[in-house]
């Protein structure tokens, strides 16, 4: 193998890294916060860049941010508060059902409003600028934005969840809804909040994917791939989320490049297995114990 | 009293006029109602419309839609209007296996879609066994080769470009080149597996000098080919032969400019969408079209009635996008014109008669030549030209080709 194939393999890695720690995000702040595993994650990024690209055509690079933004706090709250507030107190497996309906009608909602042909989002700029890197390889302007981006990002949250005041709440609202709402936390709007900022990262995942490469439906497997990274890490855990995707990345692109590129996806799931049958918390998570 | 005549004589005018004027109108109207009263040919579509593959099958069914759309308008086909039925395959074989057997029981006497070659492959043996006439863009080299009876392509096959692609190479990028290193990039269906085996023995028989030193086959649902670019890259080839549909070309060329390559590409058409050509803007991304682009010089009528149907039906995005939506209303158009020829009481059997007699096809330049149909071709199109983008620009690239190999 060459260094370039090598360095290449580790520059994949940490896009990968920053593309599932984001959809891995999106999954865990929504469990933490109401216990829901949300499949619909990917398909709420969907909605959300392909709001962008019509509001980057409409209004510009600045409105297309803010109102993405907007669209998606508002998409993940309101996906709560019509669909899962109405479930709260029902089997955990019946919600993540209706969350999968979900993914389903959200695909197809897409599909009616923007219809299936690629998109592309040319940001000004030179966004295909080359960085190039030791080791005869080259980076885009874009592929830098995503990785720091996607690290800020986990590093914040990982900040907000464990040592903020909403972290607490977060964990004491999905620990006991009712002993939390006694002790006078805004139920609701800590869920609301959770749900808007686990879309809001979503879409930033999608976005950033868009401007890199296309905006199309085939974007969603990227949501799918990403579940393995989140259970990896722990499926309660915000710190984990990282690692998890950085092992799953590299295993991914390990893969790629020893067995070809269709090898990823099932080495990708076969990482999950083992990593599940020997920690079956993942990485991070907590043990859950059950007084019986 | 003599008013009372006149008045009477009038009155008996009017009547026999009214009368008169009853009948013209029902003789008149009589075979129009006798044709409305005619059921429709069904024209049966099955392919993928959901999922993340849906951008495969739906511009095809909206292409289609809007050319029957303005048959329908002018009257059908033989007075009778053409009902366009419609079943999602969802890209799989067992729904495909049942669309076809639903299609075929509701009276369609063709059936179109299935862009997915494996899905073709699983719709063949049904469509020869209740002798339904299929006509599909998504036809593996082993649906024509040998023909069978009940099986159409109504675009060129990708099994016939990997001869254009070789021609091409040859005369264009490296001319009298007999020692080239050559890498095989291609997506994974069956269709493109039996390509890549095709492109393996030509250039054995034909250009023994040329190397392959790089072989990539990457998922349909591929999200990023950053690494198998890297890969394929790390063997040096001089030029890559892709067998890629639109989103992959646009991956794998997207990754070779972010890795700084310089190496051309020579693409099969299922990677010509203008939009993939433009927005990549890589002069060395050259790709077969079996159709002109929006930005040629008057193609012909044909191609102008086209985009007018295309923009009326909104698809006009969707024509810049895919090439999908051509090949959907191509196929109408055929379909239609096969309708015509096999009369006003066209059934499956002999609308697959009406196919191996209709000889050429005019398209009105919405291909490069007619399309045709005989008993020793059943490939529709078979001639097409390179295109690429320079500067925004989208220019073709050397002659026009025609497709040899995969005809028996």
């Amino acid at each position: 193998m060459t260094t370039p194939l090598l360095v290449q393999i580790l520059v994949q890695t940490l896009i990968y890294a920053s593309i599932y720690s984001l959809f891995g995000l999106g999954y865990v702040l929504i469990y933490r916060a109401s216990r829901v595993f949300n499949f619909a994650i990917a398909e709420m990024g969907l909605f959300c860049a392909l709001l962008f690209t019509t509001c980057f055509v409409a209004f510009g690079l600045v409105w297309a941010i803010v109102l993405t933004v907007i669209g998606s706090l508002a998409l993940g709250a309101a996906l709560y508060l019509g669909i899962f507030s109405r479930l709260v107190g029902q089997e955990e497996w019946s919600q993540m059902i209706v969350s999968f309906a979900l993914s389903i009608a959200l695909l197809a909602v897409c599909g009616l409003i923007w219809g299936t042909e690629i998109r592309n989002i040319d940001v000004p700029g030179e966004k295909d600028k080359l960085f190039h890197i030791p080791g005869h390889v080259t980076l885009t302007v874009t592929d830098v934005v995503l990785i720091v981006s996607g690290f800020a990002i986990w590093g914040v949250l990982a900040w907000a969840t464990t040592l903020s005041r909403l972290g607490v709440y977060m964990r004491a609202t999905a620990e006991n809804p009712l002993l939390a709402a006694q002790q006078g936390l805004p139920v609701t709007l800590i869920i609301c909040t959770a749900w808007g900022v686990g879309s809001l990262v979503s879409a930033v995942a999608s976005v950033s994917y868009g401007i890199r490469l296309q905006v199309d439906p085939t974007m969603i497997l990227l949501g799918l791939v990403a579940v393995p990274a989140a259970l990896l890490g722990g499926l309660d855990s915000v710190f984990g989320k990282l690692p998890g995707a950085i092992i799953l990345g590299a295993a991914q692109a390990t893969a790629a490049a020893f067995f070809g590129a269709a090898a990823g996806d099932v080495v990708a799931f076969a990482t999950l297995l083992v990593v599940l049958l020997v920690l079956p918390h993942g990485l991070f998570g907590s043990k859950l114990i059950r007084r019986v | 009293m003599t008013s009372t005549p006149n008045f009477s004589s009038r009155r008996r005018a009017v009547t026999l006029g009214l009368a008169l004027s009853a009948t013209l109108l029902t003789i008149a109207a009589g075979p129009a109602h006798a044709q409305a009263a005619r059921p429709p040919f069904i024209v049966g579509f099955t392919d993928v419309l959901s999922g993340p593959n849906a951008g495969l099958g739906t511009p095809v069914m909206n292409g289609a839609k809007a050319y029957f759309d303005g048959v329908n308008a002018r009257g059908g086909v033989h007075g009778r209007r053409i009902e366009f039925r419609v079943i999602d395959s969802q890209a799989d074989a067992t729904r495909v296996v049942s669309a076809m057997q639903d299609l075929a029981g509701a009276g369609a006497l063709a059936i179109m879609g299935l862009t997915i070659s494996g899905n073709a492959e699983a719709a063949a043996p049904i469509a020869n066994r209740l002798k339904v006439p299929v006509y599909s863009g998504g036809l593996s080299a082993k649906l024509l080769n040998p023909f069978q009876p009940y099986i159409f392509s109504s675009d060129i096959t990708i099994a016939s470009e990997g001869q254009m692609q070789i021609d091409f190479i040859r005369k264009h990028l490296f001319p009298n080149r007999a020692d080239l290193r050559i890498a095989i990039y291609i997506n994974q269906t069956a269709g493109t597996i039996a390509y890549a085996e095709i492109m393996k023995e030509l250039l054995k028989q034909q250009q023994p000098g040329w190397r392959i030193v790089a072989e990539e086959v990457v998922p349909l649902t591929i999200t990023d080919a950053g690494v198998p670019v890297a890969k394929m890259l790390s063997a040096q080839p001089d030029v890559v032969i892709m067998g890629g549909i639109d989103p992959v070309a646009l991956l794998a060329v997207r990754a070779m400019m972010n890795q700084n390559s310089k190496v051309p590409v020579v693409n099969f058409h299922a990677g010509n969408a203008e939009r993939t050509m433009l927005s990549l803007n890589y002069p060395g991304y050259y790709v077969i079209r079996q159709f002109p682009t929006t930005q040629d010089a008057n193609p012909g009528k044909g191609f102008a009635d086209m985009l007018a149907a295309m923009k009326a039906a909104g698809l006009f995005e969707g024509l810049l996008t895919s090439y999908n939506a051509i090949t959907g209303y191509t196929t109408a158009l055929e379909i239609t014109a096969i309708l015509n020829k096999c009369g006003p009481d066209c059934n499956a059997e002999s609308m697959q008669k009406a196919t191996l007699a209709i000889g050429q096809i005019d398209t009105g330049g919405i291909t490069f030549r007619p399309v045709s149909f005989s008993p020793t071709r059943h490939q529709g199109i078979d001639t097409a030209r390179f295109y690429r983008s320079n500067n925004g620009k989208l220019e073709a690239v050397g002659d026009a080709y025609s497709a040899t190999y995969g005809r028996p």
